[in-house]
């Protein structure tokens, strides 16, 4: 961190200012000590062998208070003169969105909990996103919210990882398919992918870059309300990235060609998972991707940053005054 | 105009009254032998009178014993030695201005000599300077003297040195006489002892130490100190050291016991006074113990 004096030309005018000032103290007080009571016969101290321990002890103790004095003199000028560094803020109102859209119909349930066990470990070392997260399949539920609540995300994550698993304590059961089958058919990704884009709660009002992870095979199955394309219009007039993750890509089929092209319309990607990529390093690629849309420069201010020079002072104007009283200067 | 003198009388009646002030006469009557065996008039006993010089026939008519008193071989004299020097313009022990009790011990010794009818002189001297004052018998020949030892002592004054002055009183003083010298706390050196032991030898010598203050600060004594020989202060930090405080009462007392002793090796009666309170009840002790060191 640079620190860079604001007003240089301070130090210099509070030493020589300090300085002309204790040395009229120095002067001052020697005149004054020079009129005091008459007394004959200094020698009777001033011969003493252990008057002149007594008087080295004395000089020792003023010039500790002149060096702590000079000292102070110096940090108070580097305190006057504003230290002070570069602060980079990157507005939050940057931090980007994310929605995670699952669908959870059966032959899914593996790809969406390592999708969520990777979010529970991005999600600790998030800061300012947003994570919400919805399950669908015959119709789609909200698991939660867009939240910045990491704690919450990170205790979500790992329940439904765990219901995915079938690995639920005793104390934690439920139904985590509860809400999903309402709807008539299964697998309704054109409706799920168009609730997930509905789910950025202030459209308008937020700059913020939006994305959504969806986790289909695309095998539709049933009377969609939006049928996928629809849903990935959605997405493009609300400025939503769509990256979809196909565990399912037998190259070439209809289902997954559909869904490579409506991911690649919203501006997002497509990842086939296969042999050659796993879920950690496509959740890297989606974020390489997703970090180029944050290029708002950050806001750059100049603060200053005095760090612990205050106290410094402090202790050293403390030490000068205990030194003056203890010499009784 | 007699100020200083009616200050040291004041002095003795207030801090004495009459019965201690002829218990001084007393005392300084019997400090000089050589009386002549022509009888002057008897008074009442005071304590250090001669027990020899006690007229019993007379007491035994009387209620009260008697003295004798002869009128004097001759007139004696008395020289009061002063240090000049600035040294006694510092303070005493007591907070008051040494000067201001050389001048008392002076001016009482030399109110009782001038009262029995000696005559009383003064050398006083410092480095620069030797000034001295014929004998004369009056109250207003002892007011003067009271007053140049006030003017000659200053705090811009000459620095002291006493030996130069003993050493003068040597050569200069040729009749037997008595002599108080009015010093400090000095420090007893070789050349003191050469000069005083010779001028013990033709005269009657006593000595009278004005106590200096106290160095070291003691219950919560905070003041600037300036020695006046050097101008220079004593920071408040130094006179607070304890260390230096022990050492400082070791030398201060050995300092003292040294003077004492070297004058008592010379026969040399002497007496410190603190304070002018103190100055009648130390000058008493100091005649008395002439008295009986003599014989």
């Amino acid at each position: 961190m640079d620190v860079t004096l604001l007003w240089p030309w301070v130090l210099p005018v509070v030493l020589v200012v300090g300085i002309a000032l204790v040395v009229v103290g120095l002067v001052l007080p020697r005149r004054r000590r020079d009129r005091g009571l008459p007394v004959a016969h200094v020698d009777r101290m001033t011969g003493l062998a252990a008057f002149r321990g007594a008087l080295l002890r004395y000089r020792l103790w003023i010039a500790g208070a002149l060096v702590a004095t000079i000292a102070g003199l110096a940090v108070a000028g580097t305190v006057a003169s504003r230290p002070s560094g570069v602060h980079a803020n990157q507005e939050d109102d940057y931090k980007r969105d994310i929605v995670l859209c699952l669908d959870v119909s059966g032959s899914m349930v593996d790809v969406d909990a390592e999708i969520l066990g990777v979010y529970q470990q991005i999600a600790a070392e998030l800061d300012g996103e947003r994570v919400g997260m919805r399950i669908f399949d015959a119709s789609s539920v909200m698991a939660f919210p867009l939240t910045s609540d990491y704690d919450y995300i990170q205790e979500q994550l790992g329940r439904y990882v765990r219901a995915l698993n079938g690995t639920l304590g005793p104390d934690e059961q439920f139904n985590y398919l509860a809400g999903t089958a309402s709807g008539l058919g299964a697998s309704l990704v054109g409706d799920g992918l168009a609730s997930c884009v509905l789910d950025f709660a202030d459209l308008e009002a937020s700059d913020r870059p939006r994305s959504i992870i969806l986790a289909t095979d695309n095998v539709v199955n049933g009377q969609q309300i939006y049928s996928l394309p629809q849903a990935g219009q959605l997405a493009v007039d609300n400025e939503v990235r769509v990256y979809a993750i196909n565990p399912f890509d037998f190259g070439g089929d209809q289902y997954s060609q559909e869904l490579r092209e409506t991911a690649e319309g919203t501006g997002g990607a497509y990842f086939a998972l296969d042999f050659a990529q796993t879920v950690p390093q496509i959740v890297d690629r989606v974020n390489a991707i997703e970090a180029g849309y944050i290029e708002t420069p950050p806001q750059i201010q100049v603060v200053d940053r005095p760090g612990a020079l205050p106290l410094v002072v402090l202790v050293l104007v403390a030490g000068v005054c205990l030194i003056a009283w203890r010499v009784r200067l | 105009m007699e100020r200083r003198l009616r200050k040291v009388k004041t002095t003795m009646s207030i801090h004495a009254h009459r019965r201690t002030l002829e218990l001084l006469d007393g005392e300084y009557a019997s400090i000089h032998h050589g009386r002549s065996h022509d009888f002057d008039d008897l008074r009442e006993y005071q304590p250090g009178d001669e027990v020899k010089d006690i007229d019993w026939k007379a007491t035994a008519r009387s209620h009260v014993p008697l003295i004798k008193r002869y009128i004097a071989s001759r007139q004696h004299t008395l020289l009061l030695v002063v240090d000049s020097g600035r040294n006694m313009a510092a303070t005493a022990e007591s907070g008051e201005s040494k000067r201001e009790i050389a001048i008392l011990v002076a001016g009482v010794l030399g109110y009782l000599a001038t009262r029995h009818g000696d005559r009383v002189g003064l050398l006083m001297g410092d480095a620069s300077r030797t000034e001295s004052m014929q004998e004369g018998g009056s109250e207003a020949h002892l007011e003067r003297m009271l007053r140049r030892v006030d003017d000659a002592i200053g705090l811009d004054g000459p620095h002291s040195h006493l030996e130069v002055v003993l050493e003068h009183a040597v050569r200069r003083m040729r009749r037997r006489s008595l002599i108080v010298v009015v010093a400090d706390d000095l420090a007893y050196t070789h050349d003191l002892d050469v000069h005083l032991g010779r001028l013990h030898a033709r005269h009657e010598v006593l000595w009278v130490s004005i106590g200096d203050a106290d160095l070291m600060a003691r219950a919560g004594d905070h003041r600037d100190l300036v020695g006046v020989d050097s101008g220079v202060g004593l920071p408040p930090f130094l006179r607070r050291d304890r260390g230096l405080r022990r050492a400082f009462d070791e030398q201060t007392a050995l300092r003292r016991e040294r003077l004492e002793a070297g004058l008592r090796s010379l026969g040399i009666a002497s007496v410190r006074v603190g304070s002018s309170a103190s100055a009648i009840g130390s000058l008493f002790r100091l005649l008395e113990r002439h008295r009986r060191a003599r014989r």
